[in-house]
């Protein structure tokens, strides 16, 4: 069953001088469940579409499925909240907030949902124990390498036990051993039952996931 | 949340502190001059001890008179006469009581009967209504009455400043003291007064009636009314005045200018023209829009450039299920915590500059001092409040809303 269903999908970025067509009729589903590599060279689209995936960004053309519901019909605040209790992210440059703790940085999604106070840091703290950083709680983003940053973006991502986790290069930034020690954690998530989209260059670690779909110049290829 | 929220801020100000800064004193230089406008204001117009009802009194000070006869335009003008006072305004009705009240261009000499001693002091010529409309402070005694006034007795209320020159640390109610070489017996001792009370400072207070020559006096009105809804009607009953006068001297027509509230009254310097009562109101209100203005425009861009460099934030807040008005509330709530803490320390500058400049803002000399209840003022702290929010939704919100329509993708590409 599909949990995500891309149809028709256009993306087109005007400015004053040019158009750019960073996307050109892409159709695409995942499964329920399923690890999906997103592949292709720099400027390919990728990003472009896990962002459309996302609900982060609006195609100019087609629709987007998510749980069976069209989401190209939702209105910003509709947008935010469906975001808030689906999907989560993870980004290749982490995307911290520097002046809050990691706790209150993972806690971030459960403020939205206003959730008590109690809830999220009791939430946060099991998420934060689940990738190993319970003991850096009270830790500021920079004064953490960037495999814990990564770890906490994880936390941050799943700790609203979204549906989706939409991964754009998680292990770009991170050095082989880190980059192992996150994709095994994101294994583990996909074991139980969390589907994910990750976009990466890297060839091995995609073949580790479950399907590949490449693309080029906007188009998807395969 | 804004638990969270204090604490982003706090760390964000620690985190750019030589911004911060900056931002802070800007908004308390701002601050500080929005609030010495209103201070001065409140200074000069608020019920403050001894003049508790200020918000209800009316001043009449001026007056003209002028010949109908065309070809030969005479007129006087001037403070108003004791004589037009008592046929034509001291009996109007609809007011609680009315007073009349004149100050000594010179000083007065007191002494004491066998010593050497003399002091000058300023004196106040006054009736027994007075004293019911201005609430000092009496530390020994009680002041003459308006029976004591009709019959022209010889009887004075001095200050706290003036009992210890004449007496020293003895009481001095039922003493006598030589006013102008003139014996008067002492009712009352009052405390002193700030000069910053125009209509109650003073060393020796004495019934007009009992100096010689009093009936070519002049001086201020002061009307007391029952309350401000009755304003319009005094002003009415004083117009009807005129008329009566007018109805008695036929060659002559009369204008009091005024009564005038407290805060018009302080215009009304020149007895030959009508006060515009709408013209301080005006003025100040363009003055603190301009007040208001300039630090907000200026606030704007630099928290314009403060809200860009924290767009990747805001991109990431929106991702995880943030709403415009979520994030909005946030920035002008960080944002509230900067302006109010510069707005402390402008009201801190503000007491500084009112105290330090008071010869200027107050017009009164050097050695007077302004009552602490000038300061301590929940309308000064309400003002204060709402000159903070105003200048956070004028400096941040509109940047704060441009930075919202940016789209997320672009937001998180910005660092």
């Amino acid at each position: 069953m599909a949990i995500i269903s891309m149809q028709g999908i256009n993306k087109v970025y005007r400015t004053q001088e040019v158009e750019t067509l960073a996307l050109e009729n892409v159709n695409m589903e995942v499964e329920k469940g399923e690890f999906l590599s997103v592949m292709g060279p720099s400027g390919c689209g990728k990003s472009t579409m896990l962002n459309i995936m996302g609900l982060l960004d609006n195609p100019t053309n087609g629709s987007v499925f998510v749980n069976d519901i069209n989401t190209t019909q939702m209105n910003d605040s509709q947008l935010s909240e469906f975001r808030n209790h689906t999907l989560g992210f993870i980004f290749q440059s982490f995307h911290l907030i520097n002046s809050l703790s990691v706790i209150d940085n993972v806690e971030l999604p459960l403020l939205y949902r206003k959730a008590s106070a109690n809830e999220r840091t009791n939430r946060a703290k099991e998420v934060l124990e689940r990738v190993g950083l319970s003991h850096r709680m009270k830790h500021f983003p920079s004064q953490l390498s960037g495999g814990q940053c990564q770890r906490v973006a994880i936390a941050r991502a799943l700790v609203g036990n979204p549906q989706i986790i939409l991964a754009d290069e998680p292990t770009g930034n991170l050095d082989s051993r880190m980059g192992n020690e996150i994709m095994d954690l994101l294994f583990k998530l996909n074991e139980e039952g969390t589907t994910i989209v990750m976009v990466t260059h890297d060839e091995h670690i995609a073949k580790t996931t479950k399907r590949i779909v490449r693309f080029f110049d906007g188009r998807r290829v395969e | 949340m804004f638990k969270i929220y204090f604490k982003q801020t706090l760390a964000m100000l620690k985190q750019n502190r030589l911004i911060s800064t900056v931002s802070i004193l800007g908004t308390a230089l701002a601050i500080m001059m929005i609030m010495v406008i209103i201070m001065v204001q409140h200074i000069n117009e608020m019920d403050m001890a001894p003049e508790v009802n200020r918000s209800r009194t009316l001043y009449l000070k001026n007056y003209q008179q002028k010949s109908r006869d065309t070809l030969n335009r005479e007129w006087t003008s001037g403070d108003l006469p004791y004589e037009l006072y008592k046929q034509y305004l001291s009996e109007i009705k609809v007011p609680e009581t009315v007073s009349l009240i004149t100050r000594e261009q010179e000083n007065a000499i007191l002494t004491i009967e066998g010593t050497n001693n003399s002091y000058t002091c300023s004196q106040t010529k006054t009736d027994g209504n007075y004293w019911k409309i201005i609430s000092f402070d009496f530390i020994e005694g009680k002041p003459f009455d308006q029976a004591d006034y009709q019959s022209g007795l010889k009887k004075a209320v001095i200050t706290e400043k003036i009992a210890k020159k004449l007496f020293g640390t003895s009481a001095a109610t039922g003493k006598t003291v030589n006013v102008n070489y003139v014996p008067y017996t002492i009712t009352g001792v009052v405390k002193d007064v700030s000069p910053v009370f125009t209509f109650s400072q003073g060393d020796l207070f004495v019934p007009l009636t009992s100096v010689y020559g009093y009936k070519n006096s002049w001086g201020v009105m002061l009307i007391l009314a029952k309350s401000k809804a009755d304003f319009q009607a005094i002003k009415q009953e004083v117009r009807a005045t005129e008329r009566r006068y007018e109805a008695n001297n036929p060659k002559y027509t009369l204008n009091f200018w005024g009564p005038y509230d407290h805060r018009t009254q302080k215009d009304n310097i020149d007895s030959g023209t009508a006060v515009d009562e709408s013209k301080a109101p005006k003025r100040i209100l363009l003055i603190l829009v301009i007040l208001f203005l300039v630090p907000a425009i200026n606030l704007s861009s630099f928290s314009m450039s403060q809200i860009k460099k924290r767009s990747e934030e805001i991109g990431i807040r929106k991702a995880f299920g943030a709403k415009k008005y979520t994030i909005l509330i946030q920035v002008l709530y960080e944002n509230l915590i900067t302006s109010l803490i510069g707005g402390f320390i402008g009201l801190l500058l503000s007491y500084g500059a009112i105290i330090w400049l008071r010869e200027w803002l107050l017009d009164f000399p050097d050695e007077g001092s302004i009552p602490a209840g000038a300061f301590i003022s929940p309308v000064v702290f309400l003002f204060v409040f709402l000159s903070c929010i105003v200048l956070n939704l004028l400096s941040a919100g509109i940047p704060a809303l441009r930075t919202l329509r940016m789209n997320i993708v672009e937001s998180l590409k910005r660092k």
